[in-house]
């Protein structure tokens, strides 16, 4: 390093904070970090946890009423209605799979021929056969 | 950064880059009492930043940051006065602190030198040489390429020595 820039950096090192100065800010910084804690992460990420609570409780509860509505609609169709394939290839389906045993299958066997004449009859009620 | 160890780490700033900060502040605004106000606003504006939770990925380098801005903010709100009219006015240097005296005339010629630098050149060579930065640190501070810090350092080095032989001469 040559003589001009040890002679710059000599000066330039000489300007720093005085003693007091430091300890005055120092003093100033501590007395403000004091009355400006940092603030609690905790209430933030509960806050969240708690509206993503209730944003599942509504999406579960709006998620059950609109199957049900949807079951309700189906169970009520009949042959040849816009619901009539989630009755037999939904809701029956899953009724078929939910039947334990060969007695809960033969009793869901004979409850789905049930279903089936009461269709006929409705039908045949209505006229439509 | 975890949210347990921010305070030491924010105290450990202050006492490790203050000095630095206040440098860089002094050679801008060349008023002590005006480069020691804006020292402490760049740490208060840290500290509120750092309580947030808001991520700093370079602590050092975002001091500079934040002081670099405090400066503009002031030199848009204040002309800035000349080394002349400091001179007339007769030099800002620091008040005797028992042993931590300045050496005036070191300071006077060292501003002298600075006020006909490149303000580029200025800060690459100050935070290079006397912050003792490294170049991939200036860069991140000024916001250039390690290239570019590496040529305004070559330059700003000799515009050092010929400002030197000049008042030398």
């Amino acid at each position: 390093m040559d003589k001009e820039l040890e002679q710059f950096i000599k000066g330039a090192r000489q300007i720093h904070l005085l003693n007091h100065e430091k300890q005055e800010i120092r003093a100033r910084l501590f007395a403000y970090m004091e009355q400006h804690l940092p603030r609690q992460g905790g209430a933030g990420f509960f806050s969240s946890l708690k509206f993503y609570k209730y944003s599942i409780a509504s999406t579960l509860a709006f998620s059950f009423i609109f199957i049900a509505g949807i079951s309700m609609w189906a169970e009520r169709s009949l042959p040849g209605d816009l619901a009539y394939s989630i009755k037999v290839d939904v809701i029956e389906n899953i009724r078929d799979v939910l039947a334990i045993g060969a007695e809960g299958d033969l009793s869901w066997h004979v409850t789905e021929a049930e279903r089936r004449m009461a269709e006929a009859d409705q039908l045949a009620t209505q006229g439509g056969y | 950064m975890s949210k347990p160890g921010i305070s030491e780490l924010f105290l450990k700033a202050y006492e490790d880059y203050s000095d630095a900060i206040f440098r860089f502040c002094y050679v801008r605004v060349r008023q002590r009492d005006l480069a020691l106000d804006i020292t402490q606003e760049t740490f208060i504006k840290t500290w509120e930043y750092l309580r947030a939770d808001k991520e700093i990925w370079n602590l050092r380098a975002f001091l500079y940051q934040v002081a670099r801005n405090l400066i503009i903010d002031y030199s848009r709100k204040k002309k800035e006065p000349s080394l002349d009219h400091l001179m007339d006015q007769g030099f800002d240097a620091p008040a005797d602190d028992n042993h931590q005296l300045y050496n005036a005339l070191d300071v006077k010629y060292l501003m002298r030198i600075i006020q006909n630098m490149d303000e580029k050149y200025c800060d690459v060579i100050l935070m290079r040489y006397v912050d003792e930065l490294s170049i991939k640190g200036i860069a991140d501070i000024i916001g250039e390429s390690e290239n570019v810090v590496s040529v305004r350092i070559h330059r700003g080095l000799q515009q050092v020595r010929n400002l030197i032989s000049k008042s030398n001469g």
